[in-house]
Parts: C-alpha cells; structure tokens; sequence
C-alpha cells in the first residue's frame, strides 16, 4: 500500500495553516517516525494520511486514487487497510478491554463478529486479545473496563488494539505520550517488531527524538505546518534537531 | 539493553489458571440475566392477555373502522371551539395552581427532611429525635406520592362532588410527595462545603438556608418545578376522566357518544397544547441555565464597567441598564401574571367545600376506610389484579424498550450518513410520530383502543406501549446524540461500516444511560398501569373505581394499600437498580 501526498495542505478557520505545501510518500514496510515539536501539525498530518480528515488543498493519493473522491462503501474498505491510533485513546468508557482490543478487527472481520462480540467474545479472540496484551504487559486487566484503568494503561490497550487491527499501515499519535520512559521503550519496540513480522508500514508521532533515531528508519521533522527534514534515521544530526525544536528547547527529551 | 526488554521474561502460569483468566467473568451472569428478562417477558405478556390476533379480528376491525372512518374533518365550529377553549384554560389553570401550591407546601418540607441543614449531625452522628421525624416524615412524603394523582382525584371527587377542586386537591397531593422528595436531593446533590461551613461557624439553619443553600440550589430547584409543572399539565388532562373538570371530561362525554370528529379536535388541542407546555418548559428553563451563568460572570466583570461616567455614557447606561431589567424581570413578570390569571380563572367551589354536610361526608369517608376490608377473597382478587398490573407495565415498558432503541439507532444512523431527500422526509414523519405519540396521555390511548381492542389488560398494555414508544425514542435519540463522539469516529476513521460502528461505541457509551431511562419509565407505567382500570383497560384500578362507586369504601382502602405498595416497590427496585447495576459490555 502505498500513500502519497503532493502540497497538502490544512487550514481551521482563520488561522495559519496547520499544515502548508506538504510531499510526502508513504509506504511498504518503511517504520517512519515524525518528529517537531507541539503545534507544528503531527497530529493533523496523520489524519490527513489515514483518510481522516480532508485536507485543504493539494493532493492525496492512497494506491493511486483520491480517496475524498471515492463512494462512502469503497472509503471505508480503503479505510479498513489502515489503522489510526489517535492520541487521547478514544475508547468507550464502559467497554472492557478484551472488546476495545477486538474493536481493531471490526472493519475486516464480518457482521456475526460484530454482534456476538457484544455478548461475549469467542475463545480464539480472547486469546488473540490476550496474546497481545502480555506482549505489553497489561494482560492483567483483561476483563476490566476501560474506564478503570490509568492513563498509561489505556494507551497500551489503544497500541494493543492497533496491533490487533488487520491492516497494511499502522499510523500512531503519540502512542508513548502517557507512559514512562522505560515502559516507553519496551512499548516502542514491540511495536515496532509487530509491524515488521506482520510486514506492515508503521508511522507514528514521537516526542522522544532518541527514540526515533533508534528504532525507527526514517525521520520526518515538521515545523511550522511544514516539512523542515525527511532523511534516513541514522542521518539524523544533532544541529537538526536544534533547528527543528528552535524556541521549544524545552520539549526535547531524552 | 533494548533487545532485552522485548522479550519479557516471565513466569508461565499453568495452563488451567491460564484458562481460568481467559473465560470471561461475565458470560454466565449475562446468561442468566437475559434468561431471566426473555422469562419476565413472556410471562408478563401472558398475564396481560397479550393477543394482537385480536386487532386484526373481523368485528373490531369494523367497529375501528365505523369510529375512525369520521374522524376527519374534526370537528371545528365555532361553538365546539369555544367550548374546548374553555376546558383549555380550566386544564391549565388546575396544572398551575397545583404545581404552584404545592411549591409553596413542599419547600418547607424538603427543608425539614435533608440532612444537609441538619445541626445535630455537624460532625457526629444525628440523634434519635430528629432522625425519626426525618425518617417519619420521609415516609408520609413517599405515601403521599405513592398514590396516583388521578386516585386522590377520584377520592376528593367522593367527598366534595364533581369539579375542578377535587382535580387541584389530587395533583396537588401527589406533587407535593414528589416536589419535596426531589428538592431535598436537589439540596443534598449541590456542593456540601459552603452549607456545612455556614453551620459549623455558628448560623443558624434558617440563615445558612438563605445565604448558602438557597442561592447555590435556586436555579435547579426552580428548573425542576418547572419540569414539573409540564409533567402536571399532562395529567391535568386527563383529570375529566373522573369527573375532575378540563379537556379530559369533553372527550369522555364525546368517546360515550362516538362522536370521532369531536374527539379527533380534543386530540389535536392535546397535542398542541402539550407542545406548548413543552416549548414554555424548554425557553424557561434554558432562560434559568443562562441566566445562572451570566450571572457569575457579571459579578467577575463588574469592576470594569463601573469606572467610566461621562453624562452620555451614564444616560446610556440607564438605559442599558432598563433593557436589562426588562430582560431579566420580563419574562418572570409574565410568569407571575399567569399563574395569577390562573388562581382568578379556577372555580374554588369553596362553599361545597365548607358545607357541613362535606366535613361530615369527609368523616364518614375516612372512618370508611379504617379499617380496611382483610377478608380473603377481595385479597385474592387483589393479588391477581397486581400480578396483572405489574404485567401490563413490564410488557409495555419492555416491547416499547425494543422498539424505540431500534428506532432511534436508525435514526441516528441516517443523520450520520446525512441522506437525500427521502430519508430526511421518512426521518420528520418519524419525529412527528414521536410528539403524537408522547403528548396524547397512556389513558386517553387506552380510551381510544378499546373500541379496537375491547376491555382487559391488552388494551392497557398496548396504551402504556404506544405512549412509552414516544417517550422513549425520543430519550435515547437525544442520549445517543449527547456522547462522545471521537470512539466512533476513530471506528470509521479506520474503516468500520457506519451501521456497526456506533454499536460498539455510541451505543456501549450510553447503555447504562439508556438502561436507566427504561427503569424510570418502567416506574412511571407502573403507576399509569394502576389507573388503567378506571378506563376499564385491566390492572388494580378497575376493581378500585368499581368498589368506590358502590361507597365500599374499607375495601376501597384495600385497594389503595395494593397500590400504594406496588408503586413504592417499583420505586425502590427502580432505584436500587439504577445505582448498583452498571453494566459493561
């Protein structure tokens, strides 16, 4: 699968634009990480690469057609080949986790899924949910609904539900914002080698530039609402990155 | 360092354990509480002679056919206008007044009864004395309340005749139960710290009242008894059913004679009439939210405004300051004169009232009803007359529970995709359904479906079903509208279809929401099964207003008893179950 984008651009209301003339090509098995620091437009350019959210102006292009040109029904199963893990993990207060972790499988799996996972999920599932919780090691909280979890562990429960989904790119917003710094790195790194055995291409937003450079392959730095770097993660230099968080020095952490 | 962390190193736990954490905990609860509804349901579809073969019979479809085939046009002469105008003012004029006094009667008491204001229990616990007259009084207020406004109506009608003030006496009884249990929580939910520092620093309680509780409590306090005030109106109507005066008594007189067009004019005023209540509830209590906040800011931005004082400036402040004053006292003003017009428009029957023979017709009634009839075969009767009536309620609450969520899930499914033309017609047929269905009260249903269903407890059970479809749909449509909307944009971001994705999301947020709407509903039918009787549409009520009209009256209180204990049963199951059952998917 492949996404391109050509000049992209995003504006709300009056305001600069959040996003300004943005190119960027997405796609295989490439692991990218996209780095700047707050308000320089990650969040809203992921939407815009995971079908989200419009742009403005310019062009994207996901397999070699517009998907904002598309009918609802061939969106949406454009849609299904992807994944979106937004930042404040939006997941329904009530649900119980083994079901937020399977609501990854609802675009592809079918409607029998749908209901009877409602009133109570089938074995293999569980054990799916489960496999994937251990490997971020909150398999303990299985049962437990959402709402009764802290902030970290709901976001590993949103990485576990992105790892569940069957989809050809994984795009993620922040996904380690909420957990500390060891806890972060196991995250990053299971992550990443889920998405490179399941052969899939994975972006995510990162604040921690160390990581970045050391788990990912490529860095995307955004500034501004434009792209101030795209290079190989192991071109990445210190000088960069003091361009790249200018007046935001505070913001860079190890 | 990295590569290790990937790969935890864990103890296994054996496989059993394994297993034993993988089933998931709720499965079986779940089974046996569906098994349990699906058993409550069929039952009580059973016990209320639940038969809609009945509906597509030859003779009633002929006899609906004979009343519905003239009920248009309606009936819309000047005469018949004017008379309906009347009753219409009768009807709103008992509402107001009732709703009014027994404002004035219930806030002393929700005073009396919260423990917010208590002295004895700042820092300990209460003492005896107090707490048995709280308890005591608790327990007059929940009898008060138990009790169906349209009983007592039919009761006063007993000693004082036919006419409006039987119908005030009623309403305002059960609303003064029910206005002073929900001012006290009103009281007990604000914030507990200011009331509790006012008592600890010496005031007293009628101060601390006053200067902490009130101001804190008013906007709410007010809100509700306007709430309230609709809900009266609602049953104001009906009033007539027993004699009780208003709209409800034309539209016996025109259902004996089968007069549809009449009766087809009376529903149409219903529904106005009912909107219109609404539309005033709505603008009132939205003017009340407004007006609490911009109050708060006032006060925070005061000190600005008051510096400059060039003549121009003060004389347009003057001026400023008399349109504001017409904003904020118009529409208050306008309040108080209604309700003013309303008391002047009300026939108080006052020397029926005080004539001897009715305080000696009130004696005789309450030494009637001590004590009450306890002999086996009225009880009997009674025992089946309630397993009826609690049917008929869950049979109506639980049919309309599936209809309405269907409903209004496709509703909002539609408003999602945002459709053509059609659906938007098919989506304002449907909420023109809704208000017809929600503002022509459960009797006035069954009154009608009887000539199509005949006399029982089906015919109650379809009415408590049409009215709660109305309700209801429109309950869960606007919870459904009111959640979080990022889970499920966040499910079609990824490529879920729109008809599944709000059912894992909106829908699993607003569940408990949704359960909790039901039960209050369930409560509310419960009540309106008991009156059902009086239609001669089956439930506990019928063998009531048989027993009165024969002056019966200690096994009248027998009857009274039943009821009372049914609805604080309803209350209390309805109350225990929307606290301590949050269920999670």
């Amino acid at each position: 699968m492949k996404v391109l984008t050509h000049g992209v651009s995003v504006t709300y209301g009056d305001a600069a634009p959040a996003l300004n003339d943005i190119s960027v090509s997405l796609g295989g098995q490439e692991q990218v990480a996209l780095i700047g620091p707050s308000g320089s437009g990650k969040s809203t350019l992921l939407r815009v690469l995971s079908m989200a959210q419009a742009p403005s102006g310019g062009s994207l292009q996901v397999d070699g057609e517009n998907p904002w040109q598309l009918r609802t029904a061939r969106l949406q199963r454009l849609r299904s080949r992807i994944h979106l893990c937004p930042q404040s993990a939006s997941l329904p207060a009530r649900q119980r986790v083994a079901l937020a972790v399977l609501s990854g499988l609802l675009p592809t799996r079918s409607m029998l899924f749908a209901l009877r996972s409602l009133i109570s999920p089938a074995r293999p599932d569980i054990d799916l949910a489960h496999g994937l919780l251990a490997r971020l090691d909150v398999e303990q909280h299985l049962w437990r609904p959402v709402e009764t979890l802290s902030g970290g562990q709901r976001q590993r429960v949103a990485i576990a539900r992105a790892m569940a989904a069957d989809a050809q790119i994984l795009f993620a917003d922040e996904p380690l914002s909420a957990l500390d710094p060891s806890n972060a790195e196991s995250c990053l790194v299971t992550l990443c080698r889920h998405s490179e055995t399941r052969r899939q291409a994975l972006v995510c937003s990162l604040h921690q530039v160390e990581l970045a450079r050391a788990h990912l392959q490529r860095v995307i730095g955004l500034r501004h609402g434009r792209v101030l770097f795209d290079c190989p993660a192991a071109e990445l230099s210190d000088s960069m990155v003091d361009d790249l968080y200018r007046g935001h020095e505070a913001e860079i952490r190890a | 360092m990295t590569c290790i962390v990937g790969m935890k190193l864990k103890s296994e736990p054996d496989t059993t354990q394994l297993a034993l954490r993988l089933r998931d905990p709720e499965r079986i609860g779940r089974a046996w509480i569906s098994f349990g509804v699906l058993l409550l349901l069929f039952a009580s579809l059973a016990g209320s002679q639940f038969n809609p073969a009945i509906l597509l019979d030859h003779d009633s479809l002929s006899t609906a056919a004979d009343f519905f085939d003239t009920f248009w046009p309606p009936r819309s002469d000047a005469d018949f206008l004017r008379r309906l105008f009347d009753a219409s003012v009768v009807t709103v004029s008992i509402a107001t007044v009732a709703t009014v006094l027994a404002m004035i009667v219930a806030t002393p008491l929700a005073v009396a009864i919260t423990s917010r204001l208590s002295l004895s229990a700042r820092g300990r616990r209460m003492k005896t004395p107090p707490r048995l007259l709280r308890g005591t009084l608790r327990g007059v207020l929940l009898f008060l309340r138990s009790v169906p406004e349209l009983i007592w109506a039919l009761l006063f009608v007993g000693v004082t005749g036919l006419g409006a003030t039987a119908g005030i006496m009623g309403l305002l009884i059960t609303n003064i139960g029910i206005l002073a249990k929900n001012y006290a929580e009103i009281i007990e939910s604000g914030e507990a710290t200011v009331t509790g520092h006012m008592l600890d620093n010496g005031n007293g309680r009628c101060k601390t009242l006053l200067h902490a509780t009130l101001p804190q409590c008013l906007p709410e306090l007010l809100s509700y008894s306007i709430y309230r005030w609709e809900c009266t109106l609602r049953t104001s109507v009906v009033l007539g059913f027993v004699g009780a005066g208003g709209l409800g008594q034309e539209l016996l007189i025109s259902i004996r004679q089968l007069a549809s067009p009449e009766v087809f004019s009376i529903i149409l005023v219903f529904v106005l009439l009912v909107s219109v209540a609404d539309a005033i509830s709505n603008s009132l209590r939205r003017q009340l939210s407004q007006s609490a906040t911009q109050h708060a800011d006032q006060t925070a931005g005061a000190s600005d405004t008051d510096n400059d004082s060039g003549p121009s400036a003060r004389w347009q402040g003057q001026l400023g300051k008399a349109s504001s004053l017409l904003r904020r006292w118009g529409r208050p003003c306008l309040v108080g004169l209604a309700v003013l017009a309303c008391f002047n428009a009300v026939d108080w029957q006052l020397e029926q009232w005080l004539r001897p023979s009715s305080f000696a017709r009130t004696r005789e009634f309450i030494q009637g009803f001590f004590p009450p009839d306890l002999s086996a075969g009225l009880w009997q009767r009674l025992a089946g007359d309630a397993l009826e009536t609690l049917s008929m309620a869950f049979a109506g609450t639980a049919l309309a529970s599936i209809v309405a969520i269907v409903l209004s899930y496709v509703l909002f499914i539609v408003n999602l995709r945002g459709a053509g033309l059609f659906v938007r017609l098919l989506t304002s047929a449907l909420h023109l359904l809704q208000i017809v269905l929600r503002s022509v009260p459960e009797l006035v249903w069954a009154m009608l479906l009887i000539i199509v269903a005949g006399i029982g407890p089906f015919t109650g059970t379809l009415a408590l079903f049409l009215a709660s479809v109305g309700v209801l749909s429109r309950l869960y449509s606007e919870c459904l509208d009111n959640q979080d909307d990022a889970p499920l944009e966040n499910l079609v971001a990824n490529g879920s279809s729109l008809g599944l994705a709000p059912l894992w999301s909106t829908l699993m947020q607003a569940r408990s929401q949704l359960i909790s709407y039901s039960l209050y509903r369930w409560e509310h039918n419960l009540r309106a099964a008991t009156l059902m009787g009086i239609v001669g549409a089956g439930g506990v009520g019928q063998e009531l207003y048989l027993r009165l009209s024969v002056f019966q009256f200690d096994k009248v209180a027998a009857c009274v008893v039943v009821i009372v204990v049914l609805v604080a049963l309803a209350d209390s199951i309805s109350h225990f179950l929307r606290h301590r059952y949050a269920p999670t998917v």
